[in-house]
């Protein structure tokens, strides 16, 4: 479910009327308020079935607002008391996060189009009303925020945003941040990247916090626009595992990694075992592997990853004569490469990073 | 414009991994400080603490003469400059520079006059009004610096701002980074693993290694007094050679042995060592490449310090030569810097003289130099 900051306020203010210990988690079980509380809690099954019936567990009292997507109420006590003031306070939220679409401005119109909850006839009707043209190209570019203050986070999104060039910021909650990119030439899709790192930079300059931003793909018309949302966060998710050095990921440019993401478990086990084993442990040790990467970095290119390292270009060469001999493959050879980097990548899909979306 | 003082500076990351140990440095008003040391040295580190975005663990930083370990890095005074020098694709020049300083809300005016200021500095006025991708990678580089310059800080941080790129543009680039710190009169602290860019920019050198400082000094200091082989190894190309000798004495005097070589170490050396307690042992001998001579007249001027080769390969280098020579006791090859005139080739067995009084000499155990300046 959607909360924005402003509605989090609203929320914190019917809580601390409550005169009992109460908090309020996302759907994932983790707390949005109190605000300074960043517990998770793994939330029992019949509650996730069943959120508006309250359910007394462990001498708390649960309940969930309604939606495909409740945030759970948790109560301390368990006395029929605390159940009625469950429910009241349930539905208290439930008025407060309701989206009153008759009355939704530009960004919360965006926000319902990019987490599916119009569509159709409804969606067209929203669109006409803030003048969203139906039929522009569009992608979206997610920011996923840690301990960066929101409204910060929207400042600097406004100032990038070209509003009248058809660019929308919304606030999807209160980790999420999107700006909806209007793009009129295929030049803007080129420049898209770069966008990204410049906002990226931004926030390490002024936040001191960097920040994980996902790109979907361009989508032609508006109803398919919460398609890019997801993609966008999907190549956060993937990003973070595979490419672990940075911060901005490009849906279309993580394909092997997308594919690799997709290989079951223990498949993707066996294989990276095959070459990363007992036998390789010492081979493949910190340097060796830092190596490596900053080799396939460099386009195998022997000069400039030895200038990079800091190593002479001969102990660049013996370090991968050294892997050709154990393990059979000349990585300077583009399809041993490849076998290798395919390898490895697959053990960074065990990658203990939990997903953010 | 200010000092800035690292006093027993830690970095300990969670799960015990120390990343800088005990950073100690007093860096005055203006000066220009070079960190360097290859990869995973903790000089990035070091500067990310500086700029606030990473926490210090232990010690204290000043900037100026106040404590800043828990000052937020917007309130530092610092402005960084990244060698990813992203810039926004479709902003002009102007609104690049200007951006971070429309997000603090400085009136408009001031804009203007800061973004002219630094654009008339760095020598980019006539582009203010391009967007980034009409102009070349060291245009581009400049806008970065122009962004950092704009916020008028006390201490400029720049973290390998260079490497990014190519080998013409980063030589141009060098010299213009120097240039600017002498317009600006501002402190700069810079990192860079490329020890030329550190001789050639900083008027202090700190060399790190595993987290640890190994030498903190002037440029030709480093090159003529390393504190140890650590540093002897790192500045300098090519690297110092070194060699592990006995130093024997006997009626001749002192010599260094290696193999079937005897190098006589001169009277003056000797008097540099910190102790006598080396004649008898094993040490590490270092002599840097342009030290080794092929040229008649240096070997007959000093018989007692050349030594039998076999020239393995020769790279001619227009204005000068290396020559990749094999020795008795040593297993990998000594490189020398000799004259373009030089006669050698490929295969050649030659003698070759070492000029003894700029040779190094280090502990075998602890690797520190065993000679007083």
């Amino acid at each position: 479910m959607y909360l924005d900051h402003r509605v989090i306020a609203k929320i914190a203010r019917v809580l601390s009327r409550v005169k009992m210990n109460v908090m309020l988690l996302d759907n994932n079980g983790q707390v949005i308020l109190p605000e300074d509380n960043h517990r998770e809690f793994t939330l029992p099954e019949v509650i996730r079935q069943n959120p508006e019936q309250p359910l007394v567990y462990g001498g708390f009292t649960l309940i969930g607002t309604e939606g495909a997507q409740p945030l759970f109420l948790v109560l301390e006590g368990d006395s029929p008391e605390v159940s009625n003031c469950a429910v009241l306070t349930a539905e208290l939220v439930n008025m407060l996060t309701r989206v009153d679409l008759p009355h939704a401005d530009r960004e919360q119109s965006m926000r319902c189009i990019l987490r599916e909850e119009v569509e159709g006839a409804e969606l067209e009707s929203l669109a006409l009303e803030h003048a969203i043209p139906l039929d522009k190209s569009r992608l979206v570019l997610l920011l996923h925020l840690n301990n960066v203050d929101t409204e910060l986070a929207l400042s600097i999104l406004s100032n990038v945003a070209n509003e009248e060039a058809g660019d929308v910021v919304v606030e999807m909650d209160r980790h999420t941040v999107v700006l909806v990119k209007q793009l009129d030439d295929q030049g803007d899709y080129d420049e898209i990247e770069q966008l990204g790192l410049a906002i990226e930079s931004t926030f390490v300059n002024e936040t001191s916090h960097p920040v994980y931003i996902g790109i979907g793909e361009p989508k032609r018309q508006l109803p398919q626009l919460y398609e890019s949302f997801r993609e966008a966060r999907r190549a956060i998710d993937v990003g973070r595992v595979y490419r672990t050095e940075k911060y901005v990921f490009v849906y279309r440019k993580l394909l092997l990694e997308r594919f690799l993401a997709d290989v079951p478990a223990d498949m993707r086990a066996r294989y990276n075992q095959m070459m990363f084993n007992r036998k390789t442990a010492r081979l493949f040790n910190e340097e060796m592997v830092h190596t490596i990467e900053k080799f396939f970095e460099n386009s195998l290119n022997l000069s400039e990853t030895a200038r990079q390292i800091y190593i002479h270009r001969n102990t660049l060469v013996y370090r991968l004569d050294k892997v050709q001999r154990m393990i059979g493959l000349d990585l300077r050879d583009f399809d041993d490469a490849v076998t290798f980097k395919m390898m490895m990548l697959l053990g960074k899909s065990g990658s203990d990073r939990p997903k953010l979306y | 414009m200010a000092s800035v003082s690292l006093k027993h500076i830690y970095k300990i990351y969670q799960g015990g991994v120390t990343a800088v140990s005990d950073f100690t440095l007093d860096i005055e008003d203006k000066e220009f400080v070079v960190l360097v040391g290859p990869s995973g040295c903790g000089k990035s580190t070091t500067l990310r603490m500086v700029a606030g975005l990473e926490d210090i663990s232990e010690g204290e930083l000043y900037i100026g003469d106040r404590l800043v370990n828990d000052v937020a890095p917007k309130d530092r005074d610092i402005a960084m400059v990244f060698q990813n020098y992203a810039l926004y694709p479709h902003m002009t020049v102007f609104d690049n520079m200007a951006f971070g300083l429309k997000l603090r809300k400085t009136p408009k005016q001031e804009i203007e006059r800061r973004v002219h200021e630094a654009a008339k500095v760095l020598d980019i006025e006539h582009l203010l009004n391009r967007k980034p991708k009409a102009l070349s990678g060291g245009q581009r580089q400049r806008v970065a610096l122009g962004r950092a310059i704009v916020r008028e800080p006390k201490v400029f941080l720049m973290d390998e701002p260079l490497s990014n790129l190519d080998a013409k543009l980063r030589v141009q680039m060098r010299t213009e980074i120097t240039k600017l710190h002498q317009r600006l009169q501002t402190t700069f602290i810079y990192v860079t693993h490329d020890q030329t860019e550190a001789m050639t920019m900083g008027s202090r050198i700190v060399v790190m290694k595993d987290g640890f400082v190994q030498q903190v000094d002037s440029p030709q200091n480093l090159y003529d007094y390393p504190t140890n082989l650590f540093v002897a190894g790192f500045i300098g190309t090519p690297q110092m050679n070194f060699f592990k000798v006995k130093l024997v004495k006997d009626s001749g005097g002192v010599y260094a042995v290696f193999g079937d070589n005897k190098v006589k170490v001169p009277q003056g050396k000797l008097q540099k060592f910190i102790s006598d307690s080396y004649i008898g042992k094993e040490v590490y001998m270092g002599i840097r490449p342009e030290n080794i001579h092929d040229e008649e007249a240096f070997m007959s001027a000093s018989p007692e310090t050349c030594i039998d080769v076999s020239v393995e390969i020769v790279e001619l280098m227009g204005s000068e030569t290396y020559l990749y020579l094999k020795t008795s006791g040593k297993d990998d090859n000594i490189v020398a810097r000799v004259d373009p005139r030089s006669t050698a080739r490929g295969g050649d067995k030659i003698r070759v003289a070492f000029d003894a009084n700029r040779m190094h000499f280090f502990d075998a155990d602890t690797e520190s130099t065993i000679l007083e300046r």
